[in-house]
């Protein structure tokens, strides 16, 4: 007969302990009521609104799978989508390498290399939509100082946000404007590489181009796939540009894929179905995260966990 | 730590602890009280409604907040209060354009309907629909309050009646005319347009006044490069978009007749004719009447203000400028474009004593004071004529007035029903109609069968969904 051993028994909860578990939760009811209110709550209800068809002011009628049907087949989602797909995937490894060249720039020792820093990261502290504005007159076709700047050089002026080939590059172009808090980040990184091994590998005879290639990128991939990971999650989520420079146009083609939800929601009013393209995006979005910390695995460098 | 001070901490943190779980629990009791949904309609009347005339009562007016309004709102609130000692009116200017629909639909879905609310002339028959907006027509048989509406004016029934029933009471017919600027035509020994001028005329003298060399640019015409603006030119010629203005079934954008229209206003003035800038020579505010470059625009009262004030005349900054009807086009009727702005009253328990107060407003006394100080135009013929004339000629040196009531009676509305032109426009007729034709990439007639059949699918969707 085979011996079994009873599992230990779960002592129960002294007074004290109670006292204590309750006091825990009571100190953090404030975060779990907001969060179960504001986000949690409203979160689900958009999965429920997904099958709804509902304009606020009636009451939301049962729509089936309609929303996700139409989703599917509205050739405007899919134009969204591909918006934003473009912007992020070509805007962001540009960022990612204009960040870290200027945060190693920024870390020689130069005169005045806090005010440099102080100025590259300006640009965050300033609301988007003055920056918005702002970008909107770097981009005038007749007074713009960009077409004033190419023309130096021979360049023709362009009508950067009124031809559709040339805006979504204008909005690249511009993203570029907002790399402060990368660049900062990567500073940071930067600065915790230990002088060891940079002398470690000069000693064996690394210039400065393997140095950088074989201790400081392997060093600061954290960093770089965080940064990789935050600047995608926010390249889809690109909103107030479009909403105010452009409108989505000319023809759909800054139609980013939250302007698509933003309308369909509050302007045209179809909360049922701005909720199934919210949660369209929101797998979308996840699905690319997952995926990268999949394959973050291969190229990554974790100094602890080797 | 000594056991006292021990004892007393805990007593202390028990103290917090107990008033954060209950507050915690009334923050969730107060979201749980919250209505879920608009409420249901009420038969008139109220609590208010048969309380004593003293009795306090507390209006909240969701107010449109265009910068020249909101003064004109807290001096119209300030001045109803104090001939009704017992009415607090708080008026909560709430953006405007699409951000001001937004808030307020969010307001009436949350179930905290406003007394009072704003409304532009095709925005509020959804919310009639859904049964929140009281009609007015026993209000305004008691009180005999028939000067707003005055017989005739298709715009103003189309934009205050739906389905037999009244619901907005107007405090200002938005009108559009043609403005000029005087110095352009002035410059070049032009004589100023007059109101049985011609399109003709019109094509000639902003193509006299055109010059594109040397500095300074100057273009006849400043165009505006979106359908609703281009909608006059549109219905000028005998035809329109739509079967009916009022929920229409049918689009129709590709008649011949429109199709030449378009064509020549959205397209030909700008890259043949070269009267009129692109979207991009507009761009930040380039290249318009407002700074000299160009010499006329199609425009409604609310813009007399950025061309010429006291204020600007004190600062030497005007823009002296008149107005003239819409040139003569092959309809002889002249329609003009049209509509009326004002307020609702949504159904609340207060709906009577709101009245009281939307009638202040559109009454006389009311409608001097509110087209005072922003300028537009009043809702009745008798203000226009007696006041609004002589005002806006002292204040904004505009001689030809009376080119706003010919187009006021004339007037006509864009469209209205359950597609509104918002999103007409914004999902098919710009980017597959007016981008490709202001990119000068396509023309009217390549473009505006798509459109048609864009807009179409839009109704199709939304009479099937009604059916």
């Amino acid at each position: 007969m085979a011996a079994t051993t009873a599992p230990p028994r779960r002592q129960p909860m002294t007074k004290r302990q109670r006292r204590e578990w309750i006091e825990g939760y009571l100190f953090a009811s404030p975060f779990l009521i907001g969060f179960t209110v504001f986000i949690a709550f409203p979160m689900l209800y958009s999965v429920y609104l997904t099958f709804f068809d509902w304009n606020l002011l009636t009451p939301p009628s049962y729509v089936g799978l309609d929303n996700l049907v139409k989703m599917f087949a509205d050739p405007k989602v899919n134009k969204s989508l591909y918006n934003s797909a473009f912007y992020t995937f070509i805007a962001v490894p540009i960022q990612l390498v204009i960040s870290f060249s200027l945060a190693m720039a920024l870390t020689q020792k130069l005169r005045f290399r806090d005010v440099y820093r102080a100025g590259f990261y300006m640009p965050i502290i300033v609301p988007l939509v003055a920056s918005a504005v702002v970008w909107q007159r770097v981009f005038h076709p007749e007074f713009g100082i960009l077409n004033e700047a190419l023309g130096w050089i021979g360049i023709a002026p362009r009508k950067w946000l009124f031809e559709p080939d040339l805006a979504k590059p204008a909005f690249i172009f511009m993203s570029f404007w907002m790399i402060g808090r990368q660049m900062v980040i990567f500073i940071a990184g930067l600065g915790n590489i230990p002088d060891t091994l940079m002398e470690a590998a000069s000693l064996d005879g690394a210039g400065s181009w393997r140095r950088l290639w074989n201790v400081v990128i392997p060093l600061m991939t954290p960093l770089i796939f965080y940064n990789m990971v935050i600047a995608i999650v926010n390249s889809f989520q690109t909103f107030v540009p479009a909403m105010i420079m452009t409108e989505g146009g000319p023809q759909d083609a800054t139609l980013f894929a939250v302007l698509n939800i933003y309308r369909n929601g509050f302007q045209y009013f179809r909360m049922g179905y701005a909720s199934a393209l919210a949660w369209e995006f929101f797998l979308i979005v996840v699905g690319f995260t997952v995926a990268q910390f999949y394959i973050s695995s291969r190229w990554v460098y974790y100094e602890e966990s080797k | 730590m000594k056991d006292a001070q021990l004892s007393t901490r805990r007593v202390s943190r028990r103290a917090f602890l107990r008033g954060l779980g209950l507050g915690s629990m009334a923050l969730v009791a107060a979201d749980c009280a919250a209505p879920a949904a608009a409420p249901a309609a009420n038969n008139g009347g109220g609590e208010a409604a048969a309380a004593p005339a003293a009795e306090p009562v507390t209006l909240d007016f969701f107010a449109w907040a265009d910068s020249s309004d909101i003064p004109a709102w807290d001096e119209l609130a300030k001045q109803y209060m104090e001939g009704h000692p017992n009415v607090t009116v708080k008026p909560s200017p709430s953006g405007t354009g699409n951000d001001y629909y937004t808030k307020l639909q969010t307001s009436f879905a949350g179930g905290t309907l406003p007394h009072i609310a704003s409304f532009q002339g095709w925005e509020w028959q959804p919310y009639a629909d859904a049964g929140l907006l009281a009609p007015i027509d026993d209000y305004i048989a008691a009180d005999n309050f028939t000067a707003p509406f005055p017989d005739g004016v298709q715009s103003i029934e189309d934009s205050t009646r739906r389905n037999g029933k009244r619901y907005l009471i107007p405090l200002q017919n938005a009108t559009m005319v043609m403005f000029y600027a005087r110095k352009p035509f002035d410059d070049a020994g032009i004589p100023y347009p007059t109101d049985d001028w011609t399109f003709d005329d019109f094509l000639s003298i902003a193509q006299q006044l055109t010059s594109l060399e040397g500095e300074t640019k100057l273009y006849g015409y400043q165009g505006s490069g979106i359908w609703p603006r281009d909608i006059h030119w549109i219905r000028a010629t005998g035809v329109q978009e739509f079967d009916q203005l009022v929920d229409p079934k049918t689009a129709s954008f590709d008649q011949p007749k429109i199709v030449e229209i378009v064509q020549q206003v959205v397209q030909d003035f700008v890259y043949n004719l070269k009267i009129s800038p692109t979207p991009a020579d507009l761009e930040g505010g380039a290249n318009t009447i407002n700074t000299g470059n160009a010499a006329m625009k199609y425009e409604g009262a609310w813009f007399f203000p950025q061309l010429n004030s006291p204020e600007l005349r004190a600062d030497n900054k005007q823009v002296e400028f008149d107005v003239v009807m819409m040139p003569k086009m092959a309809d002889e009727s002249r329609p003009h474009r049209g509509w009326a702005e004002g307020v609702t009253v949504p159904k609340t328990d207060l709906q009577d004593a709101a009245w009281g107060f939307a009638h202040f407003m559109g009454d006389t006394e009311g409608q001097k004071i509110y087209s005072s100080i922003t300028g537009r135009m009043p809702n009745a013929p008798a203000v226009i004529k007696d006041f609004w004339l002589p005002t806006i000629e002292k204040r904004f040196g505009v001689t030809n007035g009376k080119a706003f009531i010919e187009a006021f009676k004339r007037s006509e509305v864009d469209v209205i029903g359950g597609v509104s032109r918002t999103q007409m426009w914004n999902e098919v007729v710009k980017p597959r109609g007016w981008d490709l034709m202001l990119n000068n990439s396509k023309t009217a007639a390549e473009v505006l069968p798509d459109v048609t059949k864009g807009v179409q699918d839009l109704l199709d969707a939304y009479w099937a969904k009604k059916a």
